[in-house]
């Protein structure tokens, strides 16, 4: 035996005289207290309840930890990189609730605990749990329960989904959010899906948004929306991390909730800089995206080349922090005149100070 | 929010149970792993396991105080965090001195390989804990549970480091002497 296994073993005593051993920190503190004079008194109680704020300010905001970033992943979209164009944008609506006049000192950062290193992202709740969510969404939307099965892997523990077949279509959860696919004549569902969500008081916020080819031809039109609140920072998270998506079918419409927070641990809120030092950054060069520098509209980055800019959350890929980035709509060289394309280029918000590998790209996506 | 509320979220399966645990013994739990593990980064990784294996345990676990109960999930996290590193360590923790300290615990005829009925030296080093003084007692688990540096334990008890010293080393040799006398090598 060690002193290694005595450490070990002494961690096993009764929870009591742990607990004491903690206790006996604050009375030793109170009894110095009451042998001073009232005078005395009166002035150590203004410090005990400044010591006392303090503490408590300091159990809530201790210093955020460093963020390791490198195992972020930035995925080029189907035409090779990140980005949109302009007839997209025409037709959609904008619902970020972030503005370029929004005043905001610091925003939280989130770990996925979904996260799988770079695998398929794996529920992070039992498959009992997962159950009970299907099960707990179908008694409130009072639909009538067919089957249920899990979706799992090979190995042990390897749990995706659970999929609940209902009269009314199927849901399915992967614990963070819920997919509901709603059969023909049952679209009134719908609401009572938002109301899942959102409560019966909460407004929501909803915007339409259209994806096009470049030929022109309309991709996809899908509804979003998020539920609103009263602080900006709140509503940033709810349109990042929690909207829910409208998209109907021929034979179905599927209305689904991503919910990344239900599965995902807040570290800390973090000082974020701002978007006009997150455009200088860029500029010179401190900047991640899938995109390709030389085929900026002019050959380069440029002001003049930056059509907008907006702050969001990235949540493609799986990542292992939710983290919010500026993102930058760059004017792209493009086969179609009439459809101007951009390049999305990224700058992350956090300051820099708080970030490790924070790796930027030089405009070539591996 | 009392622990019992806390509790309740986690039998609710509310995400807001490791909110509200990480508000309320989130610095708690990282002193604990940083005494041991002399790092910020390894703790924050210990304290973040310790929120996932409370949500794993509780239901079905209903502990009477979450404190000791979170505190003994991060506590047997970071020493087998510790103990992963032991090769490549270059010591500096307060846990290397509180090793080399309890190893002097140790009867000479324990120190070599044998099985040790660990529920058997449970009892006896709770016999022991509770037949000693109150403050002594608490002293000594600050140091030897909690890992606390002899300066912070002096500090919160308003006594000499000095006197704290003699304390645990009067302790440790009672300790030793319990452990001799019971034979509980089995």
């Amino acid at each position: 035996m060690k002193g290694e296994d005595l450490f070990v073993i002494l961690g096993k005593i009764d929870e009591r005289l742990i607990e004491e051993a903690m206790q006996d920190k604050m009375y030793s503190r109170q009894k110095k207290t009451i042998s001073w004079s009232v005078g005395i008194a009166a002035c150590i109680c203004l410090i005990l309840i400044g010591s006392f704020v303090w503490n408590v300010y300091t159990d809530n905001h201790s210093d955020p930890a460093k963020l390791d970033v490198s195992s972020i992943i930035f995925e080029p979209m189907g035409m090779g990189y990140e980005g949109t164009d302009d007839l997209s944008l025409k037709n959609s609506d904008d619902i970020n609730p972030w503005t370029k006049h929004a005043k905001l000192e610091v925003l939280p950062v989130y770990k996925n605990l979904r996260y799988n290193k770079g695998k398929l992202s794996q529920s992070y709740y039992s498959t009992a749990d997962l159950k009970n969510h299907a099960e707990s969404f179908a008694e409130f939307l009072k639909l009538d329960i067919i089957s249920g099965e899990a979706v799992t892997g090979e190995e042990e523990n390897e749990i995706y989904n659970y999929i609940l077949h209902t009269e009314q279509g199927q849901v399915s959860t992967n614990g963070a959010g819920i997919s509901f696919n709603i059969k023909k004549g049952y679209e009134h569902l719908i609401s009572e899906h938002t109301r899942f969500c959102c409560g019966s008081q909460s407004e929501q916020i909803s915007g339409v948004y259209r994806e096009y080819s470049v030929d022109g031809e309309l991709l996809s039109e899908e509804i979003r929306f998020y539920c609103k609140h009263d602080a900006l920072s709140d509503n940033i998270i709810a349109f990042n991390l929690q909207s829910r998506y409208e998209v109907k079918g021929e034979n179905y419409t599927n209305s689904r909730n991503d919910d990344f927070i239900s599965s995902s641990l807040k570290l800390a809120d973090y000082p974020i800089i701002t978007w006009q030092e997150a455009q200088e950054k860029l500029l010179k060069g401190e900047y991640i995206s899938s995109a390709d520098e030389s085929q900026v509209a002019g050959g380069k980055l440029s002001e003049e080349a930056i059509a907008d800019v907006d702050l969001i959350y990235y949540t493609n890929s799986n990542p292992e922090l939710y983290l919010p980035y500026y993102r930058f709509f760059v004017k792209y060289n493009s086969d179609s005149p009439d459809n101007m394309r951009y390049a999305y280029f990224y700058v992350c918000a956090v300051a820099d100070e708080y970030l490790v590998n924070y790796d930027k790209y030089d405009g070539n996506f591996q | 929010m009392d622990d019992i509320d806390i509790i309740k979220l986690y039998f609710d399966r509310s995400e807001k149970a490791i909110n509200k645990t990480s508000e309320k013994y989130g610095r708690y739990l990282m002193r604990i792993a940083e005494n041991i593990l002399f790092s910020y980064q390894d703790s924050e990784e210990c304290v973040n396991d310790t929120y996932l294996k409370a949500w794993n345990s509780i239901p079905p676990k209903s502990p009477k105080s979450l404190r000791a109960y979170l505190g003994r999930i991060t506590r047997n996290s970071a020493i087998n965090l510790y103990k992963s590193y032991s090769a490549e360590k270059c010591g500096g923790s307060v846990a290397d001195i509180v090793l080399s300290e309890l190893e002097a615990c140790i009867p000479s005829e324990l120190t070599v390989e044998k099985k040790i009925d660990e529920k058997f030296l449970v009892r006896l080093l709770e016999e022991f804990l509770k037949a000693q003084k109150e403050t002594n007692r608490n002293i000594f688990l600050r140091r030897y549970w909690y890992c606390e540096s002899v300066s912070q334990i002096a500090k919160d008890f308003s006594l000499k480091e000095g006197t704290v010293t003699s304390i645990l080393y009067r302790m440790r040799l009672k300790l030793k002497e319990k452990l001799e006398k019971e034979g509980i090598a089995v």
